[in-house]
């Protein structure tokens, strides 16, 4: 049934619920023959003289539970996890791995430093137990969707169960997609804008000099490559909070791009900080702190960790944002 | 003998010859409802959520080509009954003959 209007109706849930459950390659197919079926079912209902709304409700109750039809178009051999569950198994699967695996390598990296691995010892370790902990990861969460599909009907109500009647008001409801918002966009630029201000002005800075002549934070040497090389990828940030903003979505790719920038950012300038090498010597000096002192050493470590911390939340949020407008998107229940 | 197990016999019976029925209505093309009201109407009860995936399978195996039609004020999918298609629609005639002939000779007792 088509749908002027903007209140989405029955059908248009049951269509979502259609293509969210669908694989990718089958899913316009799928989506438009039930799309036809349902048309042609309601019609004949009322041409026999039903109700519009009871037509509807009537067809999509013979239907019947969108992930029962979907098996039943979709013919699939056996398997380990069904229709039901397997798109929100491949989702949770992919979405752990890119957030718990990030975590894992950073926390081999930073114990590494902390216990003065060297440089290929660490990196050895960060790939040896990141592939062990993705084994770990992908094999309980398959088994607990795997027994979930099989016996989940005989522990839950069973909504879903084929004894009990299935109710178009469980099939999914559509809302409006959480686009990005001309704050979020203003807030992130701003906060680009300030870091890299604070890039360039550090070199101007006076107060820790006595007499008024300007102490760089940074290691001038910095320069040389980067200072420069830290403002490019601030500029990338900026143009990509741009780009997304006026694609009106999240996506996948530009939460990838998000990440590797902030990887690309954070990664060499944690590193000169772990190794000392960041701040200008002179400005230890002028502030009076022992760069190669115990204490300076473990709040730096403490730092770092915190840096790294909250980038990571960042990326996952912004992973997050992709996964939701990427929901928002399936089905175009139109 | 309970209802539900005649039912499960009965539908055992008829499941082959539904992909019979479908290949040889569809030389003609047509789309999923108004092959379920034909087949209706000649008498073939065939449930909707049977139907509809069993055209999708047959037009996967190739049996059935099908395109969409969008002439109308809304697209349907129109099926036809492909080469391949009829040659297993003779197989399964010729199959539905010698068996109702070999039934009917056990019958006699001969």
């Amino acid at each position: 049934m088509t749908n002027p209007s903007s209140t989405p109706t029955l059908t248009d849930r049951y269509l979502l619920a259609v293509a969210r459950q669908t694989p990718e390659a089958q899913r316009a197919s799928v989506q438009a023959e039930v799309r036809e079926r349902i048309a042609d079912e309601i019609d004949a209902r009322l041409a026999d003289g039903d109700a519009p709304e009871a037509a509807e409700r009537a067809v999509l109750i013979a239907l019947g539970d969108p992930a029962r039809l979907i098996a039943a178009y979709l013919d699939r051999p056996s398997r380990l996890i069904g229709p039901r569950y397997y798109f929100t198994w491949r989702r949770l699967v992919r979405l752990l791995l890119v957030i718990v695996l990030p975590c894992v390598a950073f926390a081999m990296a930073i114990a590494g430093g902390v216990n003065g691995q060297p440089i290929g010892g660490i990196i050895g370790s960060m790939i040896g137990t990141s592939i062990m902990v993705g084994v770990h990861l992908c094999f309980w969460t398959t088994l607990v969707f795997a027994l979930l599909d099989r016996y989940g009907d005989r522990l839950s109500e069973g909504h879903l169960s084929e004894d009990t009647t299935w109710d178009p008001e469980h099939l999914p409801r559509i809302e409006p997609a959480a686009r990005m918002s001309i704050w979020s966009l203003g807030s992130a630029i701003l906060w680009l804008a300030a870091l890299a201000a604070f890039l360039v002005l550090q070199q101007f800075e006076p107060w820790a000099s006595g007499d008024g002549t300007p102490v760089p934070i940074v290691d001038p040497a910095h320069w040389g490559f980067l200072l420069p090389y830290l403002l490019g990828i601030l500029a990338a940030s900026v143009a990509l909070a741009v780009a997304t903003y006026l694609q009106r979505r999240r996506t996948w790719w530009a939460a990838g791009i998000h990440a590797l920038l902030s990887a690309a950012f954070l990664v060499p300038v944690l590193w000169l900080w772990t190794q000392g090498l960041l701040v200008n010597p002179a400005f230890n000096a002028a502030v009076g702190v022992d760069a190669a002192g115990d204490t300076v050493r473990t709040v730096g470590i403490v730092l770092g960790i915190i840096a790294g911390a909250v980038a990571l939340l960042d990326i996952a949020a912004e992973l997050r944002g992709a996964w939701q407008d990427g929901r928002a998107d399936v089905g175009g229940a139109s | 003998m309970s209802d539900e197990t005649a039912d499960g016999h009965l539908q055992e019976l008829r499941r082959g010859t539904i992909v019979l029925a479908c290949l040889i209505r569809l030389r003609q093309p047509g789309y999923g409802y108004a092959l379920l009201e034909a087949l209706d109407g000649f008498g073939f009860k065939v449930d909707a959520n049977t139907l509809y995936p069993l055209l999708r399978r047959l037009e996967q195996q190739g049996y059935l080509t099908s395109e969409w039609n969008t002439e109308e004020s809304r697209p349907r999918k129109f099926y036809r009954t492909s080469a391949a298609g009829e040659q297993l629609a003779a197989t399964l005639l010729t199959d539905w003959e010698r068996l109702s002939d070999s039934l009917r000779r056990i019958q006699d007792g001969s």
